[in-house]
């Protein structure tokens, strides 16, 4: 059966559970390219976004059979759930540096210091979103890294959209306090 | 910082970056690849096999009779709480000889 874009996430799925594959490629063609957008944002590595992202659609792949048409989540909601979940448990791990991170500082070339930088930047920001609450830090990843819609973000969350402004705006400013006790006041200090 | 500065900081450090068509049909023949695996067994479900086979199935009788058994079990816990006597108050314990002992009392 040839799938188009008439069939929904559910049809699909419904098709994965009795173990067709083509509905399964069909469903992940529609749904990778904003799942890696967003695990490559929030883990800032590309190999890490790709791993963590097979991982979500071998999960969709098992569960599948048990989901429900009826159950009123909506599928694309699970998954960015499922993808943003996996980048917050990897982030908890303890730091490790990587090869990218041990060729740079053996690196001498002139765009080289730049990078570096650019790449200490991001960790100070990813360290500081890592010491405010879970939730808020869930709703600000969401907000600036997913290509969805707030009400969207607010179904991920599984809170109403006023709660999810609530996250938003508590979340922004523990960030903010955070990022200045850590020494920046200024957008000036980050560039 | 404003809340604008704050929105600038972020974007300007992580930009959004392209997803090829490239990298999406990588994800996605790992992916199947990986469904082809088998999954890997850990040492702890080997050994819950393993027992599962040398355990014999629990008799007909005591299945059928194992969920009324746990409830009046839990039942007998739950209302033996209230059966339990209070420790007596010392007062009480040297009021106790002074009035039940035939030497005490003078007779």
């Amino acid at each position: 059966m040839g799938m188009t874009p008439s069939h929904s996430d559910d049809d699909l799925l419904e098709q994965t559970a009795s173990g067709d594959r083509r509905a399964f490629q069909a469903l992940m063609d529609r749904h990778a390219r904003a799942m890696l957008a967003l695990a490559q944002r929030v883990s800032g590595n590309p190999d890490d976004a790709e791993e963590l992202v097979q991982d979500a659609f071998l999960k969709v792949w098992t569960m599948a059979p048990k989901w429900r048409r009826d159950g009123g989540a909506q599928f694309s909601t699970w998954l960015y759930r499922v993808v943003l979940n996996g980048c917050l448990d990897r982030r908890r791990r303890p730091a490790w540096t990587g090869l990218d991170d041990m060729e740079e500082l053996a690196d001498t070339s002139p765009g080289a210091a730049q990078q570096a930088s650019r790449r200490q930047t991001r960790d100070l920001i990813l360290a500081a979103m890592t010491a405010i609450p879970e939730r808020q830090r869930a709703a600000l990843f969401l907000h600036y890294f997913s290509e969805i819609s707030a009400p969207q973000a607010a179904q991920v969350l599984e809170v109403s959209v006023a709660a999810m402004e609530a996250l938003l705006i508590r979340g922004k400013r523990a960030l903010k306090n955070e990022l200045m006790r850590r020494g920046v006041t200024t957008m000036g200090d980050m560039l | 910082m404003t809340p604008d500065g704050l929105d600038d900081l972020i974007r300007t450090n992580f930009p959004a970056r392209d997803v090829g068509p490239a990298q999406v049909q990588r994800v996605m023949d790992a992916v199947m690849a990986r469904l082809d695996q088998p999954q890997p067994i850990t040492f702890w479900r080997r050994l819950l096999d393993l027992l599962s086979e040398f355990t014999p199935p629990p008799p007909v009788l005591l299945r059928q009779s194992a969920v009324p058994v746990g409830l009046a079990l839990a039942l007998g816990l739950y209302a033996g709480q209230y059966l339990h006597q209070p420790t007596q108050s010392p007062a009480l314990s040297a009021l106790l000889p002074s009035s039940s002992s035939l030497l005490l009392a003078g007779y």
